[in-house]
Order: C-alpha cells, then structure tokens, then sequence
C-alpha cells in the first residue's frame, strides 16, 4: 500500500485573539506509529480536535484517504479517538460501552454480539463485560477504551496522552500491548503527548510541537541526534548546550552535546580532557545523573553507568567531536 | 471543645431543633385529639382523620392541589431542562447573560409581583383570545414559571459538574448530537431532573401568594382552603390535612435529595 492515509495541509486555527495552531501540514503513512509532542498550550490538542472533528480549523484542508473531512462532522468521521481520561459511559457496562459505536451503526443480534466479543478478547477483558466502569482499575479501563475505540475498525486511531494515566509498570507492559495491536490491526496511530519517553519509544515518526507550529519532524533517533532548535534539543531528552562561535554567515550558534556522549574518569584520559569536579549526584537506578562544573566555570550535565561518584570529586571529561550538534536557533 | 462548651451546644441545638419542628409534631398530634377545640387535648380519636374522608370540599381542593402540582412540575422540568442545558453547554450567544438572569430570576422575584403581572397576563389572554379562564391551568403555567427556574439551577450544576467528553467521545463513536444526549446525556441527568421535578411539585403544592392572583373562583386550591378556613376557626380536618401534606412534601424532598447525593457518589468514581 502506498499513498498517505491521513494528509493536513497548512491547518492553522484560533480561539479569539489567541493563535493555537499555526499552518501546520504533515502526513502520516498507513500503519504508521505518527507523536505529536510539545508541553501544555503548544497547540497539539487543538490539532487533535481538529482531526476528531470538535473544532473545525479556520483554514487548511485535512484529508483522509484523499477525501476531504471539512464538512464531516464527529460521527461521521472514519477515525476514533481514545480519551486521555477514558471517558467510559459510568452507566454502561463494560460490553455496552465497547458495544455503543457497532449500536450507532446500526449493527445487531449475532454480529453485534461477535464484534463486541472479538474486541473485549482483543484487549483481553473477557470475563469482565457485566461490570461497571466504576468497578475496574485503572489499567482495565485503558483497555475498555481501546476495545471501544477499536471496534469500529478505524482507519486512524488517535491516542491522546494514552500512557500518561498509568504508574510506571502499567506504562510498559500497556506499551507493548497498543504496538502490537497496531501491528497486528495495521492501524494508524496518531499519538498526543507531553511525555518525551512516550513518544520516542512508541512513534516511527514524531513532530516536536511549539507555539502552534511544527520545529522539527522525524524518528525519533533523528530528531534526537540532530535536533533542529536549541528548543527541540531541551524537550526531546537532556541536552548540554554550549556556546558555538559565529558560523560563515556570522549567525550566533549553539553545540548540543548530550549527557551519555560525555565520558567521565578519575584520571586524565587523553590530550582532549577537560579538568572539572562534581557539583551534584543523582542516582536513578540504571545510571546516575551528574552535574559537573569544569574548570573554566561551565556546568555540564553527563549520565554515568557507573554509580559510585561522590560530590566535590575532581574528575576528567572528554567527547568526540562528533558528539557536537550545531544548531542556530 | 470543652465538655462544658460541649453540652452548652448541644443544648442550643436541641432547643433550636425543638423550636423548628415541635408545632410541626403538635400540629400531627392534634389530628388525633378528640375536642373540637385545636388546643385542648381531650383523648386519642381517628374521628377526624374518618370526617376529613367524607369532606368533600377539602378533597376536592387537595385532588385539584396534586394536579395543578403534577401538571406544574412536569412543565417545568421539560422547560427548566432545555434552559439548564442551554445555560451548561451552548456556545456563549448575544444576550446570554441576559437569558441567564431571566432564567432565574422568577427565584428572586417577589411573589406579589410575579402574581400581578401573571393576573394581568390572564386577563389580557382571556380579553385578546378568550381563554383560558382563570383556573387549574392558569395555576398550572403560574407554578411552571416560577418552579422552571429552581429545575434549570439543578440541571446546570449537574451539567457543569458533568464530564463534557462523555458526550464527545459518544460523538466520536457515531451518534449524532441527539442520540449523545439522549443515550448518554439524559440517563446521567434523569435523577437531577426527578429531583427537580420533585422540588417544584413541593413548590406548588403549598404556593399560597401566586396561586390567589390567578384562580379563578371555582378552583380553590388546598393552601387556599386552608388558610381561608383558618380564618374562620380551626377545625381539626386541617391538622389531619397538614400532616398528610407534610409527609407527602417530606417524602418528596428525601427522595430528591437522596437522588442527588447518589448521583454525586456515581460521578466521583468516573474522574
């Protein structure tokens, strides 16, 4: 299959004076893992409305299999969406709430019944289908709202902030449960988060959102080796920025170096070593964050494997200088 | 607290308690007395509660009381429905403010004035078009415009504590806006309207001020009764009456309170 499945071109949108999403074009691919990334009021919720139909954007055209959705509201949309708070229906049991979308279609009797079924065993939640949404936990209610997204075999599947509401076991395992669901449906994902882990561990692409606009779109290893901004470098991961001398063009510039590039050691290593001493410890288990202040007064932020620094202490620190990225903005 | 400043408060409460529902409890017990006489106690007899049975001015005006109530309520919880929901979830419109104030102003309104101005309504209607004339149904549409507002207030509470996705995600699914607000909307909301419809079906039931400006002379309701009767002299029927009106109006106002707190239970759960 070949073609984009989901096409924005130059949406912008705004609410009064206030401009939340700015011209705004990309494309996500059939079966494509797509993450809209950026902090709060960056404008990535209003393009998610947009693309479920609550808002309607003031210009700009969004396609879906090459049909325009301008004048298609919600329930006619071939997309779902899967709310950040899940928003069961409190007085629905779990089956009518998966079974509620196959019902507004007008499916029934045996068909409804085997369609509800295949969803509830897709997510796993047979056997829980007469209770209430009030009676699950947290991570049963996540799958209640994918089987009800999913029942209507959508072309896209929008996902808004879908991990954000779990602790940190449920994350992982709910992780590798939508991955291969998507695989194994051939969805499209469509992806809303503010959380930079969940979206590079989950996207094939992603698009780091700012002010209502796009600042850079890529996968996730791109985008992280070679942010675009000073800017996209801070949010995707911890970055290091140090000043860069002018470029030809006499543009101001800055060098990303991130914190595991830089090799830390007790003794000098080679010619390129920078004296510094360790500012302050932060042990996370599979490695230790520090921040460590050189010699000619830079403080600089390095991951260590290693767990046994201690504050105060002189170190050594080297980087390839292929470790640098330059950015200028 | 001390256990002195302790035992001085549950004093206070007690005689403050006394002070509020003793006559309301006198008032009970005295549909038992024997005597004629209201106030002095003279022995245990039904036969007022068996005189009141065969009274058939004073049930006519308690049969005329509930309907006027039902009729009243049931307006105005289909109207105070629609504005409830207007004021929670419409898109801000010109004049909304304006439509807010109006909603609820009968609430504020002093009774007299609601009572003229219906009266003078009534009489134009029935100058310019010949009816209705003054009766159940004036009543009814006087009880409806004041009780409307006390149904919108309880509606849009419930409303602007109502988690919107739901409606959104209903949308999402393929109902039309209709459908999200009949199948996911309404059977939320049914029990804040049950209870509005119970608060104004109280409101009428012992509306007094309103109802004398637009009856008309054959349709005496039953506080009219009441309290054209009191003037008269007491008669003990009336206890009997007034108990039998308190249980139904605090039955009424249990339910709708008990309806209330339970969807508020329901909801906690869902955020």
């Amino acid at each position: 299959m070949s073609g984009a499945l989901l096409e924005v071109r130059s949406v912008a949108k705004s609410f009064g004076p206030v401009r939340a999403v700015a011209d705004v074009s990309f494309e996500v691919a059939r079966g494509e893992v797509f993450a809209l990334l950026g902090g709060s009021g960056c404008g990535k919720t209003t393009l998610l409305r947009m693309l479920a139909g609550f808002e309607r954007p003031d210009r700009g055209q969004i396609l879906l299999d090459g049909a325009d959705l301008a004048d298609s509201p919600p329930h006619r949309r071939p997309i779902n969406l899967m709310f950040q708070n899940h928003a069961l229906f409190p007085h629905l049991s779990v089956r009518d709430n998966v079974a509620y979308g196959l019902r507004r279609e007008g499916v029934a009797g045996a068909e409804l019944a085997r369609r509800t079924e295949e969803a509830l065993a897709l997510v796993r939640l047979e056997g829980l289908d007469a209770r209430k949404p009030a009676q699950l936990s947290g991570g049963q209610r996540q799958r209640v709202a994918l089987a009800r997204a999913l029942v209507k075999r959508p072309k896209l599947l929008l996902l808004d902030e879908p991990l954000s509401a779990l602790d940190a076991r449920l994350r992982e395992e709910t992780r590798a449960e939508l991955l291969r669901l998507q695989r194994e449906l051939g969805l499209a994902f469509l992806i809303v988060t503010h959380d930079q882990q969940e979206a590079m561990s989950m996207a094939d692409r992603l698009a780091v959102m700012h002010d209502g606009g796009f600042m850079q779109v890529g996968t996730p290893r791109d985008v992280y080796a070679r942010p675009a901004t000073r800017h996209v470098a801070i949010f995707l991961g911890n970055a290091n920025l140090l000043p860069a001398p002018a470029d030809a063009a006499g543009r101001p510039g800055w060098l990303v170096l991130r914190p595991e590039r830089i090799a830390i050691s007790r003794v000098a290593t080679g010619a390129g070593a920078v004296g510094a001493h360790i500012e302050d410890v932060a042990f996370e288990g599979d490695r230790t964050l520090l921040v460590a202040r050189t010699d000619a007064g830079v403080a600089l932020r390095i991951a260590s494997a290693e767990p046994g620094w201690a504050r105060g202490e002189p170190v050594f620190l080297a980087w390839d200088a292929a470790a640098l990225h330059r950015v200028s903005a | 607290m001390s256990g002195g400043g302790l035992r001085l408060a549950a004093t206070v409460l007690v005689f403050g308690y006394a002070f509020l529902y003793l006559p309301i409890l006198l008032v009970a017990v005295y549909s038992f007395n024997e005597s004629r006489l209201v106030t002095v106690w003279a022995g245990f007899s039904t036969r007022w509660w068996t005189a009141l049975w065969a009274n058939e001015t004073l049930l006519g005006a308690a049969w005329l009381s509930l309907a006027i109530g039902a009729l009243a309520a049931s307006a105005a919880s289909l109207l105070g429905l629609a504005a409830g929901w207007v004021l929670a979830r419409a898109r801000p419109f010109p004049g909304r403010t304006a439509f807010a104030t109006a909603t609820i102003a009968p609430m504020v309104m002093p009774e007299v004035v609601m009572g003229i101005s219906m009266l003078l309504l009534f009489v134009g209607l029935e100058r310019a078009l010949g009816g209705p004339g003054r009766g159940l149904v004036t009543i009814a549409i006087a009880h409806a415009t004041l009780a409307m507002a006390y149904v919108a207030v309880v509606v849009q509470s419930r409303l602007a504590e109502f988690d919107r996705s739901l409606e959104e995600a209903a949308m999402d699914l393929g109902a039309t806006p209709f459908t999200a607000f009949r199948t996911v909307t309404l059977p939320l909301l049914w029990p804040a309207v049950a209870a509005g419809w119970l608060l104004a079906f109280t409101l009428s039931l012992d509306d007094l001020i309103l109802t004398q400006f637009v009856a008309g002379p054959q349709s005496q309701t039953l506080p009219m009764r009441v309290y054209s009767s009191v003037r008269l002299g007491l008669d003990p029927q009336i206890n009997v009456l007034g108990t039998i009106v308190m249980a139904v109006a605090a039955s009424a106002l249990i339910v709708a309170s008990l309806l209330t707190r339970h969807r508020a239970d329901g909801t906690a759960e869902t955020r």
